[in-house]
């Protein structure tokens, strides 16, 4: 790595050994710079999202917006990594165009290169026997809060029959009637009682706390055995691994996934070897998600388990009368939604070496992924309204994707005296191909049946194929002088059948050079033992989804109507990126490495809206461009070496800034869902992650210049907001002076009148009177690492934090709670009477699920992400007892996601979406996903 | 021996790269034809006409970020606080403007019903100019080109009249312009209106001339004979001919006898495709008669209370009003048992869903279930957009206007009142008003889930009257029924304003451009009377 003119990073399996990552994306979390890891579901078995530096794609619908992967040689066909991080290897992060031109068209978002464990580095005649297990439980680390209180009239004392109406009759709970502080005078002042009651009583008899009564605390184990041989020119490893995650939600599966894996390497001579990586994976995952916008609606005097009439359990609607929304554990009970993906990677090298200095390798390699999932309702299923659900109905579909790919390179090594050179020529193509096909169908004739032959009703099928081919050829050099001048050309040309028909074949290059300035004899400093300075110049490319060149017409039904219309002009995002860095060791101990990289990324894809007379809803262009810059820095130290102890730390920072720079289409919104999902807006001159809507003000500066008149009329609450209180009032008179619910009419500068409801936050107007503002960004301000490792004989310790400064999070979870105010924040019991707010304040704040400025939170964080403390005995330890067959055992305790310091109010502040346009790194959006779990095991590790 | 390897391997390269190189980078689209490709037989241009009527049913019918459920809210006749497809924004009072801004979170209400109809044309506009070139769409010995042809003039007639009821001003597009080459103008909704009527004219002049029957996946699960389609497009013609106008002035100057004509001349039987759950489905149907979503407003079926609760109602301010109990005579509205019971078209349902914080005079006890099986089985089953009561309603306010036989409309209006209403029958001796207020109360209730549109359409050209408001002073002339402020027709979206690089405008709220005249309170408006304007 010292020698490489740009920056790669690599993880090894020293680094990944002391928390085995639960995924492999996650594995580099906190020890690679630059890198970003948004698990924004917690559900067990499902990845995160991976940024490298800022984004290099505005719209990413239709294809990942994440890096590419490359296990073992086999570059994936799907962007899902299904692979145990316990075989892993070793890492590889390529994080920008600068150094992943190599990979051309498919690279610019970064590329991640997997290497799994091998037999190779047995001494010869060597096997061995490595089991591992590990078991544990999984634990909710933070609720929200749900609302505890209530603002209806009661009698207290009556705890069988609480409820009481205007008349202070008793009635049943949907008869109760709000508890109003005072009537309000003048007519149309007020919205029904909503400004003059509050949520400030405690319910009378028992509640519960309904997140404990929906979460539970899953367990959690891995099982795994590997079995590694060599000899002098064959080595093998098999390994089998089993993982079981239960996650944290009653009657949720959570997720299994089993592994084997076979590795074998022989050299049939001096000149030839063979190598082949051939792993098969299952996994079997629980996908409903159900519950979690529910359960934000749930009053705490309801019982969640009550039974049905009918004796099910879960009663279906727990609170009818005062809420919608159906038991959330009764979807979880009740309804399955299984995903069953099973994954096969092939890897096939052959090395052939016939000179010293040249070699030729051929690989080829195969992906097959299988994806059935199926979403069941049996008949007789429970909901709130009646629905075609209740009758049972089935959904299945069976996805497939195969990719081929393959390359021939031929390297050439001389060295002229002090110059080294390596050149390399690669062929490369890729072949690949997916299907789907589904069916459903409603009312089952018999019951317990779930196959979609024995329904009845709304049958329906689909089915659907896409083709990939690409191919490549590139040429790259390396020259290197005395170990101190460094320089690395490459160019590639790149096809690809995903281009439109114009624009088959591009060019991508990359020019670096480094220069190690340590290494010349006049070097004054020799506790300085690395100085490098390095520029590395690099072009790669982003493709277009499958669909986007090409004119559609749906055909449903028979039906033929326009889709989008085509472009054969359609090219690749074309990303360019400049990386400059300094690389500095000190006295062996210290590492410090410091970059800084500009992106910039044209043509970007974009759905360019047509005007409505040309039928085609939109048209996939080239048209925009995104810059963004990125300081990345680690500092290593490796402060204690001995051979009974150690200690070494990394420290990790980075910073990104970008933004749109180009951008030829209207503005617009988007995010993961329509239905008030679409908190971020696209525009040019704006950063990627921006969040629009309403602001409330927060200070008299924020009034706008015609109302800078009244600013006396207006305070600052104790919620920050800017309300309008009226001459000679302040904010805490809205009960004694009984102003709440009355309006507040004001004169501003250019003479009209304004009206605004006395106490309630006021939306923030800019000098064109447009409400439409920007509210924040997602993009954090820096994000932090430390890891740090400790070894005394037998014993490791080792810690990971990882933080996030700054950058904000759209909070929906909690929005949505404010529709029936049932969120804690709602409650004003132990509030005076000066502070409290009425219902309508907070249904102001809720604003018909609009997006504004009151769900924006900041989304800092500091986590104790990782700790383990281990201790292995190793076999002289083990022999007195065990005579000398076991070679290792190693006990240990993990501990994963233990404490995070946040002032987020959500679940996690990790969380976010990748769906609808971009990856949850970008788009760190909370609407009530399943949410990041602790996780806290013990583990044993036998090797003979 | 040394270069000998290095050939052999050299040699091994380039075959190898020859035998896998030089790809077909040519790859088709399996799952979404090209135009090539879906458009290669007469058959194919058949079906991009046949598919147009469903872009046109989706944009007018659904609710789904259509706006046929928000019009019912704006007209009061169903009611709902709920946010979606701008229903609150759109409905709560006082009125306010309509956020035309693309990036307002319900603008599909606009920009969709606007692009459905659009991709209808479209459509139809690329199977007629085949058509016009020369195409004969022939199968077996059976030439079905008229067929095609009329109904394509069909639905590029249904969309322009809907662009022409809805905006304020749209674009005209027939088979004779070319997308490509046309400067396409807004025209306004005159103008568009006009152009409509003669494409709907066009359809039923090939109707006259050919036999033929429309296949019954066209519309979905029933088929028209030429006669038939005449009589739907007859039926058209009179709603929208009547629905355009904007004000009462506007309605009063409408061609009435030509209403009369063409709604005589309408459907014989309720009329309207049937529902299959997934591209078929109607949303007025669906979440409009589905208690949670949407609610039966008191100013449509509290006209014939007797208990005084809706007189109370209607005497309350509008933020105070609150959900009550009907007692009527009409069985359309309550069973026999009470007010607490299910009429054959509305049922009891309490407590209204919608959080009173939203206003409270949205509550209402009562919801819409005439055609709740659509509800009940997933969106299937009738969906009726066309009724006989409505072109029946239709010719009784054509002959009301006309100075027509007071007996003759009393006999139309009682044909569903007494019948299916089980009310006293209205009578010439009631007076040429107050049968006019009862012919609006049985349209309201009759047409209620029915087309999209038609409460709202109509309450922009009725008049005001008792049964509907009673501010102290009482209605003004001139002023419509629907509250002040209401939009009378929504702008060109921002959408499309925005890629046709134009500036956004909109209309709405209260004294605001193209919205239902502001109405003053008795006080106010003595105010006004001494007060120079």
């Amino acid at each position: 790595m010292e020698k490489l003119p740009f920056s790669v990073d690599r993880v090894t399996a020293t680094d990944l050994q002391h928390v085995p990552a639960t995924t492999p994306a996650n594995a580099i979390r906190g020890k690679v710079a630059g890198v970003k890891i948004v698990q924004g579901s917690g559900q067990p078995g499902t990845a995160p999202a991976v940024q490298m530096r800022g984004a290099t794609s505005i719209n990413t619908l239709g294809r990942s917006g994440g890096p590419l992967y490359i296990v073992d040689g086999v570059i994936l066909g799907a962007s899902v990594l299904d692979l145990d991080a316990l075989n892993i290897e070793s890492i590889e992060v390529v994080k920008g165009a600068a150094a992943a031109s190599l990979y051309g068209s498919r690279a610019a978002a970064g590329v991640v290169q997997i290497t799994t464990n091998r037999g190779a580095y047995l001494p010869d005649g060597e096997t061995r026997v490595t089991l591992r297990n590990e078991y544990g439980r999984n634990q909710l680390a933070n609720k929200i809060p749900l609302s505890k209180a209530h603002n209806f009239k009661y009698n207290p004392a009556r705890l069988d029959s609480p409820w009481v109406n205007y008349q202070g009759r008793a009635v049943g709970r949907s008869a109760r009637v709000p508890d109003t502080l005072y009537r309000i005078s003048g007519a149309g002042t007020a919205v029904g009682s909503a400004f003059t009651s509050f949520k400030d009583k405690p319910y009378p008899g028992k509640i519960f706390d309904q997140i404990d009564e929906f979460f539970d605390p899953g367990f959690f184990y891995t099982n795994s055995i590997t079995v590694a041989h060599k000899s002098r020119n064959t080595n093998f490893l098999v390994a089998f691994n089993n993982r079981r995650d239960a996650g944290v939600i009653e009657n949720n599966d959570g997720a299994k996934q089993q592994t084997f894996r076979a590795n074998v390497d022989h050299k049939f001579m001096d000149a030839l070897s063979i190598s082949l990586s051939a792993s098969h994976n299952t996994l079997i995952r629980d996908d409903n998600n159900a519950g979690f916008f529910e359960l934000t609606f749930m009053p705490p005097d309801v019982d969640l388990r009550s039974p049905n009439s009918d004796g099910q359990p879960y009663i279906i609607w727990p609170d009818p009368g005062q809420s919608l929304e159906a038991n959330p554990l009764y979807a979880q009970a009740f309804r399955e939604v299984t995903t069953t993906r099973k994954r096969t990677l092939g890897n096939l090298t052959v090395n052939y070496a016939p000179m010293k200095n040249v070699d030729f390798e051929g690989i080829l390699s195969y992906d097959r992924l299988d994806r059935v999932t199926s979403d069941f309702y049996p008949k007789g299923y429970k909901t709130v309204n009646a629905s075609t659900v209740n009758v049972g109905t089935l959904f299945k579909e069976n996805e497939g994707i195969e990719a081929l790919n393959g390359s021939l390179t031929a390297s050439f090594n001389y060295d002229y005296g002090d110059l080294s050179t390596r050149t390399k020529l690669r062929y490369a193509f890729e072949q690949s191909e997916s299907r789907f096909e589904n069916g459903s169908g409603n009312n089952f004739a018999v019951v317990g049946v779930p196959t979609l032959s024995v329904t009845t009703e709304s049958k329906q099928v689909g089915s659907g194929s896409t083709k990939i081919r690409a191919e490549g050829y590139y040429f790259i050099t390396g020259l290197d002088y005395q170990g101190k001048y460094i320089g690395d050309f490459l160019i590639r040309r790149d096809g690809s059948s995903l281009f439109g028909p114009n624009q088959r074949w591009h060019t991508y290059y990359r020019a670096s050079a480094a220069y190690r300035i340590a290494q010349e004899p006049w070097w004054p400093v020799p506790d300085i033992n690395e100085f490098k300075l390095r520029y590395s110049i690099g072009t790669a490319g982003s493709r277009p989804a499958f669909t986007a060149q090409y004119e559609t017409y749906s055909v449903s039904a028979g039906v033929i109507s326009k889709g989008r219309l085509g472009n054969k002009d359609l090219r690749p995002e074309f990303s360019t990126e400049q990386e400059v860095g300094l690389e500095v060791g000190l006295m062996n101990r210290f590492l410090l490495e410091v970059t800084y990289a500009n992106t910039v990324t044209k043509d970007q894809i974009l759905d360019v809206p047509l005007p409505g007379v040309f039928g085609y809803s939109s048209q996939w262009k080239n048209a925009g461009t995104l810059e963004s810059n990125t300081i990345e820095a680690s500092l290593k130290a490796f402060i204690i070496q001995t051979r009974d102890m150690s200690l070494s730390s990394t420290l990790l920072f980075d910073r990104t800034r970008q933004e749109i720079t180009e951008f030829d289409l209207p503005p617009y919104r988007t995010g993961p869902s329509q239905q008030s999902g679409a908190v971020f807006y696209v525009r040019k001159g704006e950063v990627l992650g921006a969040f629009y809507g309403r602001k409330w003000m927060k200070g008299h500066s924020e009034l706008p210049s015609w109302l800078k008149n009244t600013a006396d009329l207006w305070q600052v609450n104790d919620d920050g907001y800017l309300v309008p209180v009226g001459a000679g009032n302040s904010w805490t008179d809205g009960i004694r002076k009984k102003l709440w619910g009355t309006t507040v009419t004001m004169t501003g500068a250019d003479g009209r009148t304004y009206s605004f409801p006395w106490g309630m936050p006021a939306p923030f107007q800019d000098e064109s009177r447009n409400e439409f503002v920007k509210l924040g960004s997602s993009i954090p301000d820096f994000n932090l690492a430390f890891n740090t490792t400790f070894r005394y004989k037998g014993l490791t310790a080792f810690v990971l934090f990882d933080a996030q400064i700054g950058g904000q999070i759209y909070n929906l979870t909690r929005q949505w709670a404010y529709r029936d105010l049932m969120s804690g924040e709602n409650d004003q019991i132990g509030k005076s009477d000066e502070t409290k707010k009425p219902l309508a304040y907070y249904s102001t704040l809720y604003s018909t699920n609009l997006t504004n400025s009151h769900f924006v939170e900041d989304g800092t964080y500091l986590k104790l992400r990782e700790l383990s403390v281990r201790y292995t005995f190793d076999r002289s330890d083990l022999a007195p007892i065990f005579g000398g067959w076991l070679n290792r055992v190693t006990l240990g305790i993990i501990g994963r996601n233990l404490i995070t310091w946040t002032k987020y109010k959500g679940y996690d502040p990790e969380v976010g979406n990748s769906s609808g346009g971009n990856e949850a790194t970008v788009y760190r959006f909370d609407g009530y996903y399943y949410p990041n779990y602790r996780n806290f095991t013990g583990t044993i590790e036998i090797e003979f | 021996m040394k270069h000998s390897k290095l050939f052999v391997a050299v040699g091994l390269v380039v075959a190898i790269i020859v035998q896998w190189g030089c790809m077909d980078l040519a790859v088709e689209n399996p799952n979404n034809p090209d135009r090539q490709r879906a458009i290669v037989s007469a058959k194919d241009v058949e079906s991009l006409i046949s598919g147009s009527f469903l872009e046109w049913w989706t944009g007018t019918q659904k609710d789904a970020n259509r706006p046929a459920l928000t019009l019912s809210t704006m007209a009061d006749a169903h009611t709902s606080s709920w946010g979606n497809w701008g229903m609150q924004d759109l409905s709560s009072e006082p009125r306010t403007p309509f956020n035309n801004s693309p990036s307002y979170v319900y603008e599909g209400v606009a920009s969709q019903t606007w692009y459905n109809m659009y991709r209808a044309i479209s459509s139809v506009n690329d199977g007629l100019q085949a058509i016009n070139g020369g195409l004969k769409i022939v199968e077996g010995t059976t030439d079905n080109t008229a067929r095609a042809r009329a109904f394509g003039k069909f639905v590029q007639g249904l969309a322009h009249l809907w662009l022409a009821c809805f905006f304020d001003k749209a674009f005209i597009y027939d088979e004779t312009m070319n997308v490509l080459t046309t400067n396409f103008e807004l025209k306004p909704y005159t103008e568009v209106f006009q152009a409509g009527v003669k494409m709907l004219e066009d359809c039923i002049a090939i109707c006259n001339t050919n036999t033929f029957t429309i296949p019954n996946t066209w519309i979905n699960g029933i088929t028209l004979t030429n006669t038939q389609l005449k009589e739907v497009a007859y039926s058209h013609l009179a709603r929208y001919r009547a629905g355009v106008a904007r004000t009462p002035t506007e309605r009063a100057a409408v061609d009435w006898n030509k209403v009369i004509s063409e709604a005589r001349a309408g459907v014989k039987a309720d009329w309207g495709p049937i529902g299959d759950g997934n591209n078929w489905w109607d949303g007025t149907k669906f979440r409009g008669q589905h208690p949670t979503w949407t609610r039966a407003d008191y100013k449509t079926i509290g006209q014939t209370d007797k208990s005084g609760r809706y007189r109370a109602w209607l005497e309350t301010p509008v933020a105070s009003r609150n959900a009550f109990v009907i007692e009527t005579d009409d069985r359309r509205i309550t069973g026999a048992g009470g007010g607490t019971t299910n009429g054959t078209d509305f049922k009891y349902n309490s407590p209204s869903p919608f959080r009173d914080d939203r206003g409270t005079y949205h509550h209402s006890l009562y919801y819409h279930a005439r055609y709740e099986y659509h509800v009940l089985q997933g969106a299937t089953g009738a969906m009726t957009s066309v009724k006989v009561a409505e072109m029946d309603l239709l010719v009784a306010e054509g002959l009301w206007r006309t100075g027509g036989s007071l007996q003759e409309i009393c006999d139309l209006i009682n044909k569903t009142r007494v019948t299916r209403g089980q009310l006293a029958p209205v009578t010439p001796a009631m007076g040429r008003d107050e049968i006019f207020k009862w012919l609006q109360y049985e349209k309201m209730i009759e047409t209620f889930a029915t087309g999209g549109g038609i409460p709202w359409f109509d309450r922009r050209g009725w008049l005001a009257h008792d049964l509907v408001y009673s501010s102290p002073g009482g209605p003004k002339p001139g002023e419509t029924q629907l509250p002040p402020g209401t939009l009378i027709h929504f702008p060109v979206p921002g959408k499309e304003l925005e890629v046709l690089q134009m500036a956004i405008y909109t209309f709405g709220g209260v004294g605001g451009q193209g919205a239902a005249p502001k109405r003053d309170s008795g006080i106010l408006a003595s105010l006004r009377s001494v007060r120079p304007e």
